[in-house]
């Protein structure tokens, strides 16, 4: 029986073990190596030490400090937005299913559409938030929603829109297993829905709460094509995150060392996050 | 039922192959090359499809197929197509990405197959822009060469109290338009394309440094040549025209500026012919006397000399094993007949003289475009001595952003710009 | 349930159309743009004054071909993903053995990493190989993106099975194949119907992939395409909003029509968000 097990276990975990690590195994070592090799010039094939590192050192401390205002100013609007609308859808109305709909489109729709689609939004000629803006005499000129100080939150709120149905329908699924026996318990005792919403509520959301913001986290940290498709990292850069200075590494500067510099800070903050979140599961399992 | 069915597909399997015996018998005495011309698939359809087809019934050895791919798409997958080798045989290139990374090791040498007469027809101006001196040969036909000329509105003028019939001619006049323009009428003086990922700043922020050098932006060994009392001057020029300058210029590309100059929201533009089909759309091929857009001379720095801004794209050659036919090929493409109608149908200037009597460009803007092909000095695309022509590009436009954006002046944009270009050179070293 | 007060009525309202007008805004701006003719582009419009439905018939024409790659790509990247996720999965669940945990961690350790980390050093392997713009790699590599995903999927909904289905199935004299094939595939049907949605629409989103990976035109899905027109010179605004929403309209009636399984399928834990 433990030999034929073993004979099991080979033959349904191999397929799909040799595809990852043709994908991801020798991907992930390279990276490793290629930053520290040289690509250009006569450093080319050569182990450079730190001199990747040197290169990009003088952008390291901005595309920090975007990435982060990019990452946190999206994930938690997007995550308190998210909670919101599942209170809200968590009671029956007239017209719940229609709302429920229209609010999970945004997370159906591929990510460079989305660019695209906002771009029709924030366009100072004719874009619609422009027209309504102006119409309704909000503003006397355009607004510039792509410019140099505004392109930033711009690309946030379409994070925002994109990010709020996965957070919403995280928190609707976890509403659902709270037993309806502790607010009946806590009517019984003259609780106001305030205080079972801060007694009841949030308590038992607390664990789909931080496996949601790990998980949005990781992903709009490493999110590509909407910045890459509304501002290509500018103006100058004022939007250039982590992602946007692998694929300038890459394609504008033609330099896989440099590129990969970048990959490997990358990955070791997503190692990070991963083990953290991992042990919560665990944790949860156990 | 099963039985008929895999005796169909037997029967399909067996004619394919009968099929594909034919074909290679054919192919054993024929030559087939691919040709990219990169753009809009209707536009080069509509010469190139014509051209091939001509081609190949005076050559029925050689059979030509046309790729068609958009400038953007073409532009990020070039890399991918040359290293995996699938890149076509005859290429529209660009004169300054000769010594492109991803390319260069697969350029054909096409001196032994092109005939000199076609040689000498292109003016020596324009073979001193694709000159790389380090390259030995022919490896880059020139086709199209594009100035910078200025585009302006004669409505906006009137309004504005200007002379419609009166462009600048100088840079003085210039700034003085743009600010008669947007004090007069509030509309924007110049439109300046500064969007990111395209390289339309570098373009035209270079124009003036090099129009106040009278030298390209890079020598030969990659080093910038403008950090000099001319190169400032420049600077300092364009620092006076940004107040003129439309609100936030980064969201702005050539293509979107073109519609704004027609409409009378920007009153001048320097553009190079591309924008010509705009103009012809909204009123006309004489549109410069019955609409509200004139073509004039690029005005002149204070030195007085003529110089513009010029890029050319060309054909080259990419495989060894098809050189011969690829060099037929391009030299018919380069035939008086065939590049008039490339031209036409892209709306580029015309290269040769004889493409003046066309009554396609019998219209006196082609004229400038002509002349100034002949009579102006022409400094083109950077990068051209670089493996990586792109990231002086890249480098550089995050300088001009902020100096066009007013976060910095024109002294820091100067010694910015500079580092920028020559650590792109170190990283090459 | 507590009656609900009428005030909250009347906040639940404003609430819910306010959310609703945040999710359709972009969709709807690349409505009115669509049904524009480019002449008139400039024009300010809060509601849509033309309707120009030949933008869309253009827009098809050009993206057409794009459309059907797409779903290809989709389509065989469901179907490789799923074969190589099934017995996967079910051994992850069904069996104890050393070394499980290790597999589940590099699992969720390649669902965290995003394409744009990995592809840059893909791209000089598969370039070193001779394997650029290869359809069959690139559905290969769609494949390994989402393999993660439908095994933490199937491996949740194997757990709810009961055990020893197998067994009953080895004492009838099935072997391993037939008891997957025979025995477990058959009553996997919604599992596997959600692992394989969310395999679709990834793919057929997917971006950044293709982008590295493609060289030729006319194997482009549709994300290429639209991106092309996105960065065009002239950006022709009107066929570039009708491409979009022609392009959205296929994930965006799965996920109405399949609600129910893509909400089970993000709180399974396993989705990007």
């Amino acid at each position: 029986m433990k030999k034929l097990q073993r004979r099991r276990l080979i033959i349904s975990l191999l397929p799909m073990a040799l595809l990852l690590l043709f994908v991801y195994g020798y991907s992930l070592v390279n990276v490793g190596t290629s930053a520290f090799m040289g690509f250009t010039g006569s450093s080319a094939g050569q182990f450079v030490g730190l001199k990747n590192f040197e290169l990009i050192k003088k952008d390291i401390p901005d595309t920090v400090w975007i990435t982060i205002v990019w990452t946190f100013g999206s994930v938690i609007p997007a995550m308190i937005m998210g909670l919101a609308l599942a209170i809200i859808c968590h009671r029956n109305f007239y017209g719940k299913k229609a709302v429920v709909s229209m609010n999970l489109i945004p997370y159906a729709i591929p990510l460079i559409i989305v660019a695209s689609c906002w771009r029709f939004v924030y366009n100072p000629d004719f874009g619609v938030l422009n027209v309504f803006l102006k119409e309704t005499g909000l503003v006397e000129k355009s607004i510039t929603f792509l410019g140099f100080d505004k392109a930033l939150g711009s690309v946030i709120v379409a994070r925002i829109w994109r990010a709020m149905p996965f957070a919403f329908m995280n928190y609707y699924s976890a509403l659902t297993t709270i037993p309806s026996e502790l607010y009946e318990a806590a009517a019984i005792d003259g609780a106001s829905s305030s205080q079972s919403f801060f007694h009841i509520t949030l308590p038992n959301l607390r664990s789909v709460t931080t496996s949601t913001l790990l998980v949005l986290t990781v992903w709009t940290f490493m999110v590509f094509d909407i910045i890459f498709g509304m501002t290509g990292g500018g103006p100058i850069n004022a939007t250039r995150t982590l992602p946007m200075r692998i694929y300038q590494e890459m394609f504008g500067m033609k330099n896989l060392g440099t590129a990969s510099a970048w990959s490997l800070i990358a990955i070791v903050v997503l190692v990070v996050i991963t083990i953290i979140y991992w042990n919560l599961i665990d944790k949860e399992e156990a | 039922m099963k039985k008929t069915l895999s005796l169909a597909l037997a029967m399909i399997l067996a004619f394919g192959m009968l099929l594909g015996c034919t074909g290679s018998a054919f192919a054993a005495e024929q030559t087939t090359i691919s040709v990219l011309r990169p753009g809009d698939q209707d536009k080069v359809a509509s010469f190139m499809e014509p051209a091939v087809e001509a081609f190949e019934a005076a050559n029925p050895d050689i059979n030509v197929e046309i790729v068609y791919d958009s400038w953007a798409g073409w532009i990020q997958t070039y890399p991918t197509k040359f290293e995996a080798d699938t890149q076509p045989d005859v290429i529209f290139w660009w004169d300054n990405k000769l010594h492109d990374s991803s390319a260069h090791d697969k350029l054909v040498n096409l001196e032994p197959y092109l005939s000199e007469e076609m040689v000498a027809k292109i003016p020596q101006g324009v073979w001193d822009l694709v000159d790389t001196g380090d390259m030995d040969g022919l490896y880059y036909v020139p086709s199209s060469v594009d100035t910078f000329v200025l585009y302006y509105n004669k409505a906006l003028f009137e309004q504005a109290g200007l002379d419609p019939n009166a462009p600048p001619t100088t840079w003085d006049e210039l700034l003085a338009a743009a600010k008669a323009i947007k004090e007069n009428t509030g509309k924007t003086g110049v439109g300046v394309p500064a969007i990111n990922g395209a390289e339309v700043l570098q373009e035209f922020v270079g124009c003036f440094i090099n129009q106040a050098t009278d030298a390209p932006i890079l020598d030969a060994d990659s080093m910038p040549l403008f950090e000099t009392e001319q190169g400032l001057e420049a600077l300092k020029f364009l620092e006076q025209l940004w107040p003129y300058v439309q609100e936030s210029p980064t969201e702005y590309g050539r293509g979107e500026l073109r519609p704004l100059i027609r409409d009378g929201e920007v009153g001048m533009l320097i553009e190079g012919p591309w924008a010509i089909s705009t103009m012809i759309g909204a009123w006309g091929a004489d549109f410069t006397n019955d609409g509200d857009v004139g073509i004039a001379e690029l005005p002149v720095g204070p030195n007085g000399k003529k110089i513009t801004w010029a890029g050319t794209n060309g054909w080259i050659a990419t495989r060894e094993e098809t050189a011969e036919a690829s060099a037929k090929f391009i030299e018919f493409l380069m035939s008086e007949e065939v590049l008039k109608a490339h031209h036409i149908a892209y709306g580029s200037g015309p290269l040769y003289a004889a493409e003046l009597e066309d009554p396609a460009f019998q219209y006196d803007y082609w004229k400038t475009f002509y002349n100034e092909t002949q009579e102006y000095a022409l400094y083109g695309m950077i990068g051209k001595n670089s493996a990586t022509p792109a990231a002086y590009y890249t480098a550089l436009e995050e300088v001009w952003q902020a100096f066009v954006l007013g976060q910095i002046g024109a002294e820091d944009a100067l010694a910015m710009a500079a580092d920028a270009a020559e650590a792109v050179t170190a990283r090459n070293a | 349930m507590k009656k609900v007060s009428p005030g909250f009525k009347v906040f639940r309202v404003v609430l819910c159309v306010i959310f609703c007008v945040f999710a359709l805004l972009p969709v709807y701006a690349a409505v009115i743009v669509a049904l524009t003719p480019y002449a008139n582009m400039l024009e300010a419009q809060l509601y849509p004054h033309y309707f120009e439905i030949a933008n869309f018939a253009e827009a098809f024409q050009s993206i057409g071909r794009n459309v059907f790659n797409s779903f290809f790509y989709a389509c065989c990247a469901t179907l490789v993903t799923t074969c190589f996720a099934v017995p996967a999965a079910y051994v992850l669940a069904k069996y104890r053995f050393r070394g499980r945990k290790a597999v589940s961690f590099a699992l969720m350790l390649t669902q965290m990493m995003a394409g744009i980390v990995v592809l840059p050093t893909l791209y000089k392997m598969l370039n070193t190989l001779g394997l650029l713009n290869n359809r069959v790699i690139l559905i290969l590599v769609y494949s390994a993106f989402n393999m993660a995903l439908v095994t933490t999927i199937l491996k949740g909904y194997f757990e709810t099975l009961p055990a020893g289905l197998d067994e009953a199935a080895a004492i009838d004299g099935c072997n391993y194949l037939d008891i997957l094939t025979r025995i477990i595939l058959p009553i996997s049907g919604p599992g596997i119907a959600v692992g394989a949605i969310f395999v679709f629409v990834n793919t057929y989103n997917e971006f950044v992939i293709p982008l590295f990976l493609l060289a030729d035109a006319k194997h482009y899905p549709l994300t290429l395409k639209i991106y092309s027109m996105l960065s065009d010179t002239t950006i022709r605004w009107h066929i570039m909003a009708a491409s979009s929403i022609i392009g959205i309209l296929p994930p965006v009636a799965l996920f109405t029509f399949f609600q129910k399984y893509i909400i089970e399928g993000v709180t399974s834990g396993a989705v990007k968000g």
